[in-house]
């Protein structure tokens, strides 16, 4: 439909390296105007790299970028937003402390001889503000907004550099439904005015809404470019991962024991979570459901001792017990793969294997001095066990995939012989492959005698995996129900505050 | 997976690109002056370079090892000044000379405990408290000795600390290497100094890996204390005599040295090798220029200009593995 369409943005022969991966093979990316043009694939296929290029943050080292039919050099994504190409970062990068207004124009302020016209910039902004239907002034502080006001704003930002270009990546990660409605009107509004929008996400099913075309990248290779029309969800996965994926849960058998590992009674933190009970026993996944915000990753921080909480007790294999800090938590075997694992989970710039023996350093130690040929092996080891690629001890983590990240975050504490593990949202931003080997993992978990606490809000995730489930709301447990055939209704009807007593 | 695509190994060099270049750099510096200047390149002079910067290398390791956390010491330099008069005093009171200088180490990793203390139990900025500290510290040496130098410390301590081993080969220099090399093995080999690029690297990500943070960042302090301790005993065993204002500003020089060598400010990342270095070319660069008769407010702006290039080069390094 959209066939003699202008094109606009053609990224040719795209390929790039970096240290141990070579994250683009002669990629092409062809972008008309007034359409919208989904790229999909897994993570680490090699999407992030492709908008850096186009944003101006990497360079390429082979192909090129013609745009507007000529072929150009993006030397920075200040000279990429000048030309007209902006991006919507998955990390917003804006500054919190300053209003709306200002980081909308940050850079581009209106100045009276060199002194910012704040009357103009908030006529400015308010204008646009109004034009996308965003429920706030351009003069509230950023940092007091939601994060789907936030999203808001960067796209607010993005119009007033008056885009041709604009790639959205993963706009819809954090947003609810009626906010998501809200973009996907925006996004039309720029398609008719001409506006060619990337744009970049996990959720397929948006993808039908929205989308005109659709490429699909894996492993740093252009697998496909097509219609919208020409496919479905399934042939979209199955081009993802190359492979059809019919049943990727692993966890068919419950291995639960009746030994009780852990037991959580009346934690309270004031404010944050009231009165929570619960217990996990030997060879369980425990799954923890509800909305965000309703106080699990904040219940799991406390039983970590990340968190200091005000009363309630926790007991360890039958004895009371008092952890403190992390450190003790560690010690009495229990570990924690957070949710935020670039900021919390392992130390970016360090290798591999100091990320994986990091936190049993003390295992490999003789008289103060650390073995480097034991924590080698033990590297060696679970890089195979888990299938860690790159295979490479020395790469820094951050250069991995989500997928490996996650594995080595594993790995860290498999080293330590954790017998309870908490996986706050597991598979959080991973793509299908990168999914079911985590699956797969846990599975080998629990079957070999250890027990996960599952932190999850997805849904197919929570009932496919849970041997139990545990549904919060607003810092109370709503509901507890069993795992094996638990219906998606009774899980909501908790996580929205249902009582147990209307059941 | 496709493995193809990982097969690409990173050229063996880069790794040891940083520091290789800081070692050239001051091998170029040596080739530089010896054509400039008959009088560099000889035994002697080399010595002397050596020994002039053994008490900043002792303290730039010090300094590098907060600087791996990502905080910085201010106050290495007064903590010098109060280790040197309380040493000299003892010393010249008539105390052991062993016993006077382990007290002296320990006063060293006293005062770094209370940095370490409020920096890491508070969470204040290092830069802050340091900067605090270094005021009380400068100020408790001066009102100890009553801003008078402490003189005449007895031989039975100079002539050993400040003697020669094997009537060649200066004290300073020897103290200086066994602590260069005891210090890289203890970063290499032992907990505190992985933890201390761990922390730098990312603090919440490695509490949250069961590390101490707490603690151990006190105990980086405290090494940071007992460094500027055994700085103080080297300069101490040179000089024969201790001021109050002594070491003013030597803690630009060691984070110019760490600089130099690689260190980031942000944390996490530096080398000991990088850091001696450093130290080294900054001396070399005094010297040489003095031997050319370079005035030294000429020789101010040259070193400005070399700390400059050295965090360029950082800067187009970091570019590249982007």
């Amino acid at each position: 439909m959209n066939e003699n369409r202008e094109v606009i943005l053609h990224l040719k022969n795209i390929s790039k390296s970096f240290p141990g991966v070579k994250a683009l093979r002669n990629v092409s990316l062809e972008v008309r105007k007034g359409e919208v043009h989904a790229l999909v694939g897994e993570n680490g296929a090699g999407k992030s790299t492709l908008l850096n290029i186009m944003k101006g943050i990497y360079t390429a080292d082979e192909g090129e970028i013609i745009y507007e039919d000529h072929p150009v050099t993006i030397k920075g994504p200040g000279h990429a937003s000048e030309i007209g190409i902006n991006m919507v970062h998955q990390e917003l990068n804006m500054v919190p402390e300053l209003t709306v207004g200002q980081n909308i124009l940050l850079g581009n302020e209106p100045v009276n001889v060199g002194i910012i016209n704040y009357k103009t910039l908030y006529e400015k902004c308010e204008r646009i503000l109004e034009e996308l239907g965003c429920p706030f002034g351009a003069a509230e502080k950023l940092g007091n907004l939601s994060v789907a006001n936030m999203q808001m704003t960067a796209i607010a930002r993005c119009l007033m550099r008056n885009s041709k270009v604009v790639a959205l990546d993963e706009p819809t990660a954090s947003l609810s439904e009626v906010e998501i409605q809200h973009l996907f009107t925006i996004i039309k509004k720029l398609k008719e005015a001409g506006t060619a929008v990337i744009y970049v996400s996990h959720r397929l099913e948006e993808l039908f809404k929205i989308a005109d075309r659709v490429t699909v990248f894996r492993d740093g290779e252009h697998i496909a470019t097509k219609n919208i029309g020409e496919v479905t969800r399934n042939s979209l996965v199955e081009l993802m991962v190359g492979r059809s994926v019919s049943e990727y849960m692993a966890h068919s058998k419950d291995y639960s024991t009746d030994e009780e590992v852990l037991r959580v009674e009346n934690l309270t933190s004031k404010g944050v979570f009231e009165n929570v009970s619960f217990s996990l026993k030997r060879g369980e996944i425990l799954g923890f459901s509800g909305l965000v915000g309703a106080g699990r990753t904040d219940v799991m921080r406390a039983v970590f001792g990340a968190d200091k909480y005000d009363s309630g007790e926790i007991f360890l294999n039958g004895q009371k017990t008092d952890i403190k800090s992390c450190e003790e938590a560690v010690k009495a075997g229990i570990a924690l793969l957070p949710e935020e694992r670039k900021a919390q989970g392992f130390i970016g710039g360090m290798s591999n294997s100091m990320n994986i023996n990091i936190s049993s350093l003390g295992k490999f130690m003789k008289a103060g001095v650390i073995n480097y040929r034991k924590t080698g092996a033990n590297t060696d080891h679970y890089i195979k066990e888990l299938k860690i690629t790159p295979p490479n001890p020395a790469v820094h983590t951050n250069n991995l995939s989500g997928g490996n990240q996650q594995k080595i975050v594993l790995a860290k504490w498999m080293s330590v012989n954790s017998q309870i593990i908490i996986f706050d949202e597991p598979t959080r931003g991973l793509d299908i492959g990168a999914k079911s080997e985590i699956y797969r993992l846990m599975d080998d978990f629990v079957k070999q005698g250890g027990s996960i606490i599952m932190v999850s809000s997805e849904l197919p995730e929570i009932l496919g995996m849970s041997d139990r489930i545990i549904v919060m709301y607003e810092g109370r447990i709503t509901g507890v129900l069993n795992g094996r055939g638990a219906a998606e209704a009774d899980v909501l009807h908790y996580a929205m505050g249902g009582d147990e007593t209307n059941e | 997976m496709n493995n193809e695509r990982y097969i690409i190994k990173e050229p063996w060099y880069k790794k040891y690109a940083r520091t290789g270049s800081t070692i050239l750099s001051l091998l170029a510096l040596c080739v530089f002056f010896t054509i400039a200047t008959p009088d560099f390149l000889n035994a002697q002079n080399l010595m002397s370079i050596v020994r002039a910067c053994s008490v900043t290398i002792i303290m730039t390791m010090g300094m590098l090892i907060v600087i791996l956390t990502g905080g910085i010491d201010l106050s290495v330099g007064p903590i010098i000044a109060v280790v040197g008069v309380m040493l000299a005093t003892m010393l010249v009171g008539g105390m052991q000379p062993w016993l006077a200088v382990l007290l002296a180490l320990l006063l060293g990793c006293f005062m770094g405990l209370i940095n370490g203390f409020f920096v890491s139990v508070f969470k204040l900025q290092a830069f802050l408290v340091t900067l605090a500290t270094q005021t009380i510290f400068r100020g408790f040496s001066l009102l100890y000795t009553k801003g008078r130098p402490v003189p005449n410390v007895p031989s039975s301590f100079c002539s050993v600390v400040g003697g020669k081993l094997g009537g060649w080969l200066p004290m300073p220099v020897v103290i200086m290497i066994v602590s260069v090399i005891i210090f890289a093995l203890v970063v290499k080999y032992m907990k505190v100094g992985v933890y201390a690029y761990a922390i730098g690297s990312n603090e919440e990500a490695s509490r949250l890996s069961g590390i101490h943070v707490t603690k151990y960042k006190i105990y980086i302090y405290m090494i940071d204390g007992l460094l500027c301790a055994l700085a103080a005993v080297t300069m101490l065993g040179r000089l024969g005599a201790a001021e109050p204002t002594a070491a003013t500003g030597y803690e630009l020089n060691a984070i110019s040295a760490c600089a130099i060598g690689g260190a980031s400010l942000a944390g996490g990342k530096g080398s000991v090798m990088g850091a001696v270095i450093g130290a080294l070319i900054m001396q070399v660069l005094t010297n040489g220029m003095t031997l050319l008769n370079v005035q030294s407010y000429y020789q101010q702006i040259v070193t400005g200009i070399v700390i400059l290039i050295a965090v360029l080069i950082d800067r187009f390094m970091n570019r590249e593995t982007k």
